[in-house]
């Protein structure tokens, strides 16, 4: 019976495809972690548009939306639970994808449109992280709101899009909630389509002189992808996620939701620049790697003096990162 | 069968005419918030004739029953509708339930925060106007049956998981 359906289902949706070489070491889970990321994107994908039914994105009654979502709607509390575990644990994959990639350098020749797409990626979903908490609009939300206007800001003509001067027609939040849920989403899923493509066409980079089928890959991967939602629905169950207070203007007393905690002890350092500066360097410097380390050699963990700079970049942020854990809160925008 | 099939369309097309003909319970306001503890001036029109109506603020954490409304012979009432001084500020549904349940006629509002003065009558915590990184103590709305599916939903994402892992080989051909 079972086996009719899947020659059924192979003949009809021309699964042999997926029955292509790949080298034996993709089994092991760190060659999943980009497969575990965009598993994960799917569950924050899926997970938002059920929320997106439910928020009201104007200043008015976001909040309010908010508060609905968690004690009225169907599963409405776990489900922004679930999106809100997935939204870390995204960074979390992503983050160690692309040390892996960076430590195997993967990014050399003819790898570097892969590499850069993976970079914009990255960037793409910390925006995703950012915009995202914003739009629960509550203290901390609304004070993520103010740093968009601060960065808007400080950048001139490139930053108009993020003030409030940019048009009466419509409040800053509803630009962000459209940002969050229609243009970073969508571009999100054109470079994932350009990323597998690439790898597709160029292979993995690994030693090919052991081989298996891409298939067994892929499914190994839903399992793993299966149980981490497993995982995070237990620990949606057991640690909801909360809402602030509705917003006071004029006061920034929170600190941010904790994948921009970094950025977040920059700016106790540097005051508001800090949250341009900071990553704008690290994502400069990832977008220069392929350039800076050039040279027909490919051994991991060779990377000469790029590999130094890029463990140093690696121990600020983490150094940042335990500063706005528990350095105390400070204001950075004035407000 | 055939004649079976007529009367149906006929009811169809007469269930139609009717809801294009008999219009909808309308309530309206010349405000569009109102502060809590205060009155809304409210103008309910197009509703059944000398019937009570229920009406209730539904909000997101909370619903409040405003009391009973009774419609004159054109089917019509005009009040002064008084929110409770407790009434959590933000935006509500005000709706007109009619004596079968139905909901007949609903109209946002928002509330905003009582005045001193007004807020004599009662107090929400959640009312306070400092700002707080503190989060809100909020009633979930996982009960029950929730917790069923929320287990089942669970129970199968881990155990497809682990079928696939214990199906498959690590990649080999």
């Amino acid at each position: 019976m079972i086996d009719t359906l899947r020659d059924a289902l192979n003949e009809r949706l021309a699964l042999d495809a997926l029955d292509y070489e790949v080298p034996k070491a993709t089994g092991r889970l760190r060659y999943m972690l980009g497969g575990l990321t965009a598993f994960l994107i799917g569950v924050l994908v899926v997970t938002g548009l059920y929320m997106a039914q439910y928020y009201d994105p104007t200043p008015r009654g976001a909040h309010d939306s908010v508060l609905y979502l968690i004690s009225r709607a169907p599963l409405g509390d776990w489900i922004r639970s679930i999106h809100y575990f997935s939204a870390g644990g995204v960074v979390l994959t992503v983050t160690a994808h692309l040390a892996y990639v960076f430590w195997r350098r993967s990014y050399k020749k003819p790898r570097e449109v892969t590499w850069w797409a993976g970079v914009a990626m990255a960037g793409l979903l910390f925006l995703l992280v950012v915009t995202g908490s914003a739009l629960r609009y509550d203290q901390e939300g609304f004070e993520a709101l103010a740093h968009f206007v601060a960065g808007g800001r400080l950048t001139g003509a490139f930053g108009a899009f993020f003030t409030e001067g940019f048009t009466p027609s419509t409040s800053l939040l509803s630009r962000i909630f459209s940002l969050h849920t229609s243009l970073f989403p969508l571009l999100l899923g054109l470079l994932i389509a350009l990323h597998f493509w690439l790898i597709r066409q160029l292979g993995i980079h690994a030693d090919y002189s052991e081989t298996g089928i891409f298939r067994n890959h892929a499914t190994r991967l839903a399992g793993f992808g299966f149980l981490l939602f497993a995982g995070l629905g237990v620990l949606a169950v057991v640690v909801p996620v909360g809402i602030g207070f509705p917003a006071v203007p004029g006061v920034e007393i929170t600190k941010p939701f904790w994948p921009v905690l970094w950025v977040y002890g920059l700016e106790n350092l540097l005051g508001a620049w800090g949250m341009i500066l900071g990553p704008s360097i690290v994502f400069l410097f990832l977008g220069l790697v392929p350039l800076l380390d050039r040279g027909e050699d490919d051994t991991p963990g060779r990377h000469g003096w790029v590999g130094w700079v890029a463990l140093a970049l690696a121990l600020a942020i983490l150094g940042l990162w335990l500063y706005g854990v528990f350095g105390e809160a400070q204001q950075h925008i004035g407000m | 069968m055939r004649t079976g099939m007529r009367r149906l369309a006929v009811l169809l097309f007469a269930g139609v005419l009717m809801a294009a003909v008999h219009p909808e319970a309308i309530l309206k306001s010349t405000q569009s918030s109102v502060e809590a503890g205060r009155d809304l001036p409210l103008v309910g029109e197009e509703f059944s004739n000398g019937e009570t109506f229920r009406l209730v603020l539904l909000g997101a954490l909370n619903d409040y029953a405003l009391g009973d409304v009774d419609t004159n012979d054109e089917g019509k009432f005009t009040i002064d509708l008084a929110i409770p001084a407790n009434v959590r500020p933000g935006q509500y549904q005000l709706v007109a339930y009619a004596p079968d349940g139905d909901r007949s006629a609903t109209m946002d509002v928002s509330v905003i925060a009582a005045s001193p003065e007004a807020a004599e009558e009662g107090h929400d915590e959640s009312m306070a106007s400092g700002a707080t990184a503190e989060e809100m103590i909020i009633q979930r709305s996982t009960t029950g049956v929730g917790w069923g599916v929320l287990g089942l939903v669970i129970g199968l994402a881990g155990g497809f998981g682990l079928a696939l892992l214990r199906g498959t080989p690590s990649v080999e051909v």
